[in-house]
């Protein structure tokens, strides 16, 4: 913390009574005779004649140039500042979720048709829009008060920065909880906008309430003058009446400053949230070379052919960049898909909306509507099927049940945890019974220790409702312990599909090999050279197949220390507790081995190593070799 | 709020190119990578903005530009095409150069005072802020107080007559004529333009202020001794983007909405009193039924308003960071 | 929104039809007790016979009263009556087509009308070169001279009826601790009431009556810009206050006692009993007695108004009625009594002089001699487009003046050239 100076005070002191002390007199003013304004000005002290004032001004008719009261300048004032504030509101969210939302013709000249407006404010164009509104027989109406004003893309604007920063996923959520254009605008845009509305409706609601230039063109006719036209009027100097009545202004201005000074927060909060389901319905999921490419040429996805059998749990990993989001997404039909098929049940579904997949969708920031209460976003999907309420009803509190969500139902998502979270996302997706649950990231937000124990969970319930699965992680672990089926997948292909353990134990590139399992499998350059397998000069096994370079894999646990064998020059240990990782060179290629003993070591360990238990790789395109062992070898000398 | 507006500075693309962008609908960098693909939908819910847009927008401006070619009797019984003649003798006029001149002053004077006092104030404030929200309160009750209001109160304290700040400078031997001395007058809109403006400043620069991460701060105060330069490399670059808001916000405002501040402040006589553009477009236009005049005006304005826009969001924002 | 402007429309229509009457509307652009006057005048009007029914609606200011007026015409919503100030008759009245003649609409709605009726002053200014009333005059008034009876007892002068005088005068009413004299709208009062005064030429053709086409002001002559230097050399001399152009500002010293005289409007009169606590009179507007056949009759200022053309035959014949109205004695001496604003016929003037009321108040008189005062060959009025911007730049130029920013006849010299060149820019509308 800064030290505060004495001089700080000082200059907010001043800078406090040079802002405020204005407005206090001015407030004072209005308690003043005209005549006394007028001869001594401004006033620190009330004066006795505010009653009268205020009474005047607010009811007397014919206190300023006729036949108009502040009361009616008052409201004036009110319509024109709501009127403002509501039609900004109304006509830039609709705007913005076009331009934001949608994909359509002409939508970037519009864009820039609308948004230069934001160029020149009405004040550069007084004139011809009088005229217009006059050709219009728009003066002295509310219309003509208000709607020129709305032409300007500032609301738009704000809106269209919200909506970007609106999560992506919530778009998705809603297309697969069969939400159209319309009702995800009604149901999900607007509610999520609450604070965005309420924040732009105090600007706008202040703008439209201090407008001064505008109604004093627009309104000739007293019975539509505001507030600030009355202040106005009230200044103008008859030649009949000399003294303007000054206490009958500042009272008015008094009034003026009222709704300003209760003005609210400031702008906006970004918000974040998220979507949804289940059913019994036999359904494999088949991609028949399928693939993806960009506009601009970037292939995503390349050829994967991948045949998931109904109930299935299916794991799509490998590392980011590599194509398997892209797959999961072009399933649920948030992209489209550029070659190839996609089954689900059955059904091509290449040309269908996401709601009509029949699928659910869980997503990484879960995507949970944030204004809807736990029940709501379960049961949001449904009601957009035309679920009848019974049912929609038995759902929700089965999967809320099997979820141990019931106490949390009329909460809303920001008051619970982030597993409690998840839980809501995955119950979302249950209580849709879909053909398919697809799966994105789930777990990643969660930290490691809520990761277990929610990767058990997913998988007992995925046991439980059988349901076909596709869930797509970059944790080797989560797809190893979820998955009956593995699809490792690098840069934009399938390496290799396998159970977990046939992954695992044989992979089938260099590839799969360094990704599954941890520690990673050590990769190192060896020669078959006369039957034999040749690690830095040191035999290994003997093998019949064609001499040349290799790449031999070892995983850690296959090894042991030994007496004799090979020797590794130790780098350094991994104590994990009930065995330590022993990493090493040999050669200049590194190894690791895992060791469950805790005797010292030197600094040189001999290392034995199966015959049966090592892989063999294409030295240059990675590929598995198949060994042709021909005998047990003998440790090397 | 503080985000780019507009991304102005597209990538190079021919016209062709990006004409044919405009047909298929397609753009680079689509707002969200999923869009409804729905031809007509989007039309229903922008046509609202559009017929607003079209009708209050485009038609009056390109009235506008249609009426600053006549001279037009105001029933609207003749009009006599001349040309680029009214805006010849609106450029060789040279009260209106002097207008544009003392408009373009008072945008840099009062915008520098406004932003600068704001942030000032700020700057104090939020040192000061956590022990005493009195101060805050104070500043942020006066926010939003409208122009004429603002105008109201400075009449009378510049009031000739008995206007305590007139009397101020008599104190000090100086005869304040606001009225009737071009500066001095001036000076009242500057110092009431000025005043009102600060609250609004000060309170965008005190929660651009406060959003800077306490951890930020304190990595601040180890590694630079002065409170000055604390201020300079870390306060100020981080508090760019809202003041780059912020400038456009001042800019908008001293010349649009100062307008009754000034017409409060004249009185309805102009006389020699120094005016912004837009009051000499409605003085013209309005009070001296010149159409075509004031029409030729407006489009001046509307091009130079136009032009600085563009080149706030070229030149200035990009040397923003927004973190 | 929409549905109370609806519903606003909706019930004027049934009020139309509701009264047999039939409705006409007047804008104009009073306010304070002036535009409360109206409305009682109106309601006279409409208690006085039963076919038709007038009501008057304050536009604002003069300004605004004559822009809503042209913008109503364009959209084909005009009042039946529009009230307009002097500055602005020469942009109404070249819109041939806008307005029907007052005298060609009293006549041919079979009311009687006779030119002779009205007073020298007001006959001219609203009407074209051969002397046909196109405006209907309304409120008009004079400038003319206010004093503090007290200020001159002590000072021991009497008010001057000439500059040379008051160059006498004024310097003894400093003594005696006064200012002597402020004035309020220098245009009107030392530029064009200067010419009138002083029968001075105003502008070419015709002082602008006869045609709109290559009229010219004078006003950088030796006369008008000796006046000023005079006006210059007295503020300097701490004979003469100027306090810009607003007029409340200038009459402020007057109103609390400080200044000995104020040059005002006579229509200022009633607003002045209010305001000022001590005894004043007035006198004419000075003239110079060293410029050869000054001391002519002022021009009229105030307001006309004007019939709207496009209006139904009966409601033009109520708008006939309503001037005819306006014009008689009793509504004349009505308005004059409680406005200040002089009676605009000869038989009003008699008539209020008949009930005594100058014996009362003998200020409310001067107004009306000074308009009734022999006519010169320049001060029957003049005819001047984009008018009121050439004001705006004759007070821009005053306060330079004042501010010793220029020197006088520089001053005029822009004045003219600008002034000029908005004449020229006016002809080119009225085609």
């Amino acid at each position: 913390m800064q030290k505060i100076k004495p001089f700080d005070h000082l200059i907010l002191i001043l800078g406090s009574l040079f802002l405020c002390a204005p407005v206090l007199m001015a407030l004072m003013s209005s308690t003043h005779t005209a005549v006394d304004i007028h001869s001594n000005g401004l006033s620190l002290l009330p004066g006795g004649n505010g009653t009268q004032t205020y009474t005047k001004v607010l009811t007397h008719k014919g206190g300023f140039t006729g036949d108009v009261t502040g009361l009616l300048m008052l409201r004036n004032s009110l319509i024109m500042g709501l009127g403002f504030a509501v039609g900004k509101i109304v006509l830039s969210m609709m705007a913005a979720y076009a331009l934001v939302y949608f994909r359509f013709r002409f939508a970037t000249l519009l864009f820039w048709a609308i948004f230069a407006t934001l160029l020149l404010p009405l004040e550069v164009r007084i004139m011809p829009s009088y005229q217009v509104m006059s050709e219009l027989h728009l003066l002295n109406t509310y219309t003509g008060l208000i709607v020129p004003l709305l032409a300007s893309a500032t609301g738009t604007f704000f809106f269209r920065q919200f909506f970007r920063s609106v999560p992506d996923e919530l778009l998705e959520a809603a297309r697969i909880d069969g939400a159209g254009p319309v009702k995800f605008f009604i149901d999900v845009l607007v509610p999520l906008s609450k604070t965005m509305m309420a924040a732009i409706f105090i600007i706008m609601f202040i703008y439209g309430w201090n407008q001064y230039l505008w109604p004093l063109l627009m309104t000739t006719d007293e019975s539509f003058y505001t507030l600030m036209r009355g202040i106005k009027s009230i200044l103008q100097v008859w030649v009949g009446s000399q003294i303007p009545d000054y206490n009958e202004a500042f009272a008015l201005a008094v009034l003026a400053m009222i709704p300003p000074g209760c003005r609210g927060g400031d702008l906006p909060a970004h918000v974040h949230q998220g979507p949804d389901g289940k059913r019994q319905i036999m359904a494999e999921l088949t991609l028949r070379s399928v693939g993806k490419t960009y506009t601009g040429g970037v292939d995503a996805v390349s050829d994967v052919t991948i045949d998931i059998k109904d109930g299935e749990f299916i794991v799509l990993v490998g590392p980011s960049g590599c194509g398997k989001t892209t797959l999961l997404r072009m399933v649920a039909g948030l992209e489209t898909v550029t070659r190839g098929d996609v089954h689900i049940g059955g059904r091509r579904v290449n040309d269908l909306d996401p709601a009509e997949r029949d699928i659910a969708m869980v997503f990484q920031n879960y995507a949970l509507y944030p204004h809807m209460s736990v029940r709501d976003n379960m049961a949001y999907g449904l009601k957009n099927r035309g679920e009848g309420k019974a049912v929609i009803e038995e759902r929700v509190a089965e999967a809320a049940r099997m979820l141990e969500l019931g106490q949390y139902l009329d909460r809303k998502p920001r008051a619970l945890s982030g597993g409690q979270r998840q839980r809501v996302a995955m119950g979302r997706a249950i209580v849709r019974q879909p053909a398919a649950f697809l799966f994105d990231e789930p777990l990643s937000n969660l930290d490691a220790k809520l990761r277990v124990s929610m990767r058990m969970e997913i998988r007992k319930l995925q046991q439980r409702l059988g349901t076909t699965s596709l869930y797509v992680t970059h944790d080797q672990l989560e797809a190893m312990t979820l998955a009956d089926r593995l699809v490792v997948l690098n840069g934009g292909r399938v390496e290799q599909i396998g159970a977990p353990l046939e992954v695992y134990r044989k992979p089938a590139s260099t590839f799969v090999a360094s990704f599954i399992g941890a520690p990673a499998m050590s990769l190192l350059d060896a020669r078959i050279e006369g039957g034999r397998l040749l690690l830095e000069g040191h035999a290994l096994a003997t093998l019949g197949n064609t001499p040349g370079p290799v790449t031999l894999g070892l995983r850690a646990e296959d090894l042991r220390i030994a007496a004799i064998g090979l020797p590794m020059r130790v780098e350094y240990v991994e104590e994990l507790g009930a065995q330590r990782v022993i990493h090493g060179m040999v050669g200049d290629q590194a190894l690791a081995v895992t060791d469950a003993h805790d005797a010292p070591l030197g600094p040189e360990v001999r290392i034995a190593v199966d015959p049966s238990k090592l892989h063999l790789f294409d030295a240059r395109t990675g590929r598995r070799m198949d060994k042709r062992l021909q005998q047990v070898s003998e440790a090397a000398q | 709020m503080t985000d780019t507006p507009l991304n102005m500075v597209e990538a190079d693309q021919t016209l062709v190119t990006r004409l044919r962008a405009w047909w298929s609908g397609e753009t680079a960098n689509p707002a969200k990578r999923v869009q409804f693909d729905r031809p007509l939908t989007p039309w229903l819910f922008l046509l609202p903005q559009l017929a607003v847009v079209v009708i209050f927008f485009y038609w009056p401006s390109l009235q506008a530009v249609t009426s600053s070619f006549y001279l037009e009797d105001p029933f609207g019984f003749g009009a006599t095409f001349v040309g680029l003649e009214n805006y010849t003798d609106a450029l060789n006029s040279s009260e209106y150069l002097g207008t544009a001149a003392f408009t373009a002053f008072f945008c840099v004077v009062v915008t520098t005072l406004a932003l600068s006092i704001g942030l000032l104030l700020a700057v104090k404030g939020d040192k000061v802020i956590r022990g005493a929200e009195g101060y805050k309160t104070l500043l942020i009750s006066v926010y939003a107080i409208a122009p004429p209001v603002a105008g109201l109160i400075g009449m009378m304290f510049f009031d000739m007559h008995m206007g305590p700040l007139t009397e101020l400078a008599a104190w000090f031997g100086y005869d304040l004529k606001v009225g009737i001395n071009y500066w001095d007058t001036a000076t009242a809109l500057i110092v009431i333009a000025v005043w009102k403006q600060i609250p609004y400043n000060f309170i965008f620069f005190l929660s651009g202020l406060q959003s800077v991460p306490v951890s930020v701060r304190e990595a601040a105060l180890i590694d630079a001794q002065s409170g000055w330069r604390r201020f300079w490399d870390i306060t100020l670059p981080l508090l760019a983007p809202t003041a780059f808001f912020l400038l456009v916000i001042n800019i908008t405002y001293t010349m649009f909405d100062t307008f009754p501040i000034i017409d409060v402040i004249v009185k309805d006589k102009p006389a020699n009193n120094p005016m912004t553009l837009v009051y000499k477009v409605y003085l013209d236009g309005f009070k001296g039924n010149d159409i075509g005049g004031s029409s030729a005006q407006s489009v001046i304005l509307m091009g130079v308003v136009a032009l600085l826009t563009v080149l706030q969001f070229r030149f200035l924002e990009r040397r923003v960071h927004y973190g | 929104m929409f549905k109370t402007t609806g519903v606003a429309i909706g019930s004027m229509l049934l009020a139309s039809t509701a009264f047999a009457a039939t409705d006409i509307t007047w804008w104009h652009g009073m306010g304070g007790r002036n535009g409360e006057v109206i409305n009682e005048i109106s309601q006279q009007f409409n208690a006085a016979q039963d076919q038709c029914h007038l009501t008057p609606i304050s536009k604002g200011t003069y300004e605004e009263a004559l822009s809503s007026g042209i913008a109503a015409f364009r959209s084909g919503e005009q009042p039946n009556i529009l009230q307009v100030f002097d500055a602005g008759a020469a942009t109404i009245i070249a819109a041939k087509g806008a307005t029907i003649a007052a005298e060609d609409l009293i006549t041919g709605a079979g009311e009687e009308f006779n030119r002779d009726n009205f007073i020298a002053g007001v006959r001219n200014f609203y009407a074209d070169s051969d002397g046909k009333f196109i405006g209907m005059p309304f409120n008009s008034s004079a400038p003319i001279l206010y004093f503090n009876k007290a200020a001159f007892e002590k000072a021991g002068v009497q008010p001057p009826k000439t500059w040379e005088e008051f160059e006498e005068v004024a310097p003894k009413l400093k003594e005696a601790g006064y200012l002597p004299m402020t004035a309020s709208q220098l245009t009107w009062m030392m530029v064009e009431n200067f010419k009138s005064r002083n029968n001075q030429q105003f502008a070419t053709n015709n002082n602008g009556y006869d045609s709109a086409q290559g009229t010219e002001i004078i006003v950088n002559d030796e006369n008008q810009v000796m006046m000023f230097e005079k006006l210059k050399a007295w503020a300097d001399e701490g004979l003469y206050g100027f306090y810009g152009a607003g007029w409340a500002d200038n009459l402020k010293p007057f109103e609390e006692g400080e200044a000995a005289m104020w040059i005002g409007s006579s229509g200022s009169f009633g607003g002045l009993q209010k305001s000022a606590d001590f005894d004043f009179g007035a006198v004419f507007m000075p003239y110079w007695d060293s410029i050869e056949g000054a001391g002519t009759q002022s021009f009229i200022g105030g307001a006309a108004l004007f019939a709207m053309a496009g209006k139904p035959e009966e409601q033009n014949t109520c708008t006939a009625r309503f001037f005819s109205f306006l014009t008689s004695p009793e509504t004349q001496v009505y308005w004059h009594k409680n406005t200040g604003y002089v009676p605009i016929t000869e038989a009003a003037y008699e008539m209020a002089k008949g009930e005594g009321y100058y014996d009362e108040q003998p200020v409310a008189e001067v107004g009306i001699q000074q308009l009734m005062l022999p006519g010169g060959e320049w001060s029957k009025g003049y005819r001047l487009g984009f008018y009121p911007q050439i004001r705006t730049v004759m007070e821009r130029e005053f306060n330079r003046i004042f501010s010793g920013e220029t020197e006088v006849k520089a001053a005029f010299d822009t004045i003219q050239s600008e002034g000029n060149a908005l004449l020229a820019r006016f002809a080119k509308t009225a085609n």
